[in-house]
């Protein structure tokens, strides 16, 4: 999708996040959810494109994490590749997403000597 | 120093979204946002949808579109409101441009507010606009494989159009195939088949809407 405006609005909310806590950022770790709709390589990409391009000196870790639902009906716990709320197992409208659709910043390195 | 934080990157867009359900509940302002690919037929299906709706009720249309102005026009009738959004290059709407568009827009004893998103399967899928109900619309010249491929778009919808349904015959589209799969990503959705340039065969998705539309009326006039 729009990883680019998205990469944007990442570095865009470390700059704020330096100003507001008078800190520098070193580095961010990004979580991507299989079913956020981020893909992370693309991602990934503008963030190295952007760094390149407009001297952004943040490091950027990327982690993904895989949709795990839980179905109510037949208490299975299952990865999914895609978000769906019909059990893969017994076919019913009954699984409840537990993780894989965030899409967070989740850890800062901070360097705070500088202020 | 390492510090845990979590912070929602689409954050600034899901704040803005509540603020504007909270406007549209407190009003009494019912809000669907219709997502489809390019070509797939939303404001052909909105020009029929507008037709009986706009008899009975005041209704604000948004229509998002990179470039040009031609959808809203086709739109402008009367009792119904419509200003044209140019994204200037961004694949979706979010939040903060129907924000900037409702104050362009006379929000006193409207009904209805009715957003076309930019023509996109993708990218709209995850900015909530603080709707009542999504809508997708898959016509039948795009392929029953639609579904499979853009999931997040059929998951977070409630109602899924297949249009362009009398030109099946001569595509290789499955009907059957093409409601299985979205059934099988979101058993919850409502499915209606319609040829949006026929403007009778949306009947059933005018009756499902309107009701919504008067329950949500009388929500708010009764507490």
């Amino acid at each position: 999708m729009h990883e680019a405006s998205i990469a944007m609005a990442i570095i865009e909310q470390l700059e704020s996040y330096e100003k507001q806590n008078n800190v520098k950022v070193e580095k961010a770790v990004i979580e991507v959810g299989t079913g956020s709709g981020v893909n992370s390589d693309a991602l990934n990409f503008c963030l190295e494109e952007l760094k390149r391009q407009m001297q952004v000196r943040f490091d950027f870790e990327l982690i993904e994490k895989p949709l795990v639902a839980e179905c109510n009906s037949c208490n299975m716990r299952l990865k999914l590749d895609y978000p769906t709320y019909l059990c893969p197992q017994c076919k019913k409208n009954s699984l409840n997403i537990l993780e894989g659709m965030e899409f967070n910043i989740v850890e800062l390195e901070v360097d705070d000597n500088e202020g | 120093m390492k510090v845990k934080i979590v912070t929602p990157i689409l954050e600034g867009n899901d704040r803005i979204a509540r603020e504007l359900k909270a406007f549209y509940d407190k009003n009494g302002i019912f809000v669907f946002n219709v997502i489809s690919s390019p070509g797939a037929g939303k404001t052909t299906l909105l020009e029929a949808l507008l037709e009986y709706m706009r008899r009975a009720f005041k209704i604000a249309v948004i229509v998002g579109d990179i470039e040009d102005t031609v959808d809203a026009a086709r739109l402008s009738k009367p009792n119904v409101q419509t200003i044209q959004l140019n994204t200037k290059g961004a694949c979706h709407l979010d939040a903060s441009m129907i924000n900037a568009a409702l104050k362009e827009l006379d929000t006193t004893q409207l009904d209805v507010v009715i957003v076309e998103n930019v023509g996109n399967l993708v990218c709209p899928s995850d900015f909530d606009l603080g709707e009542d109900l999504r809508i997708v619309v898959l016509s039948a010249t795009e392929g029953d494989d639609k579904p499979k491929k853009y999931p997040l778009t059929f998951f977070k919808s409630s109602i899924a159009v297949i249009n362009k349904v009398d030109l099946i015959p001569y595509t290789n589209f499955n009907l059957e195939k093409a409601k299985q799969d979205i059934l099988s990503i979101n058993p919850s959705i409502k499915i209606f088949e319609v040829t949006a340039t026929k403007q009778e065969t949306v009947f059933g998705l005018v009756q499902f809407l309107e009701d919504k539309i008067r329950r949500k009326k009388h929500i708010s006039l009764n507490g």
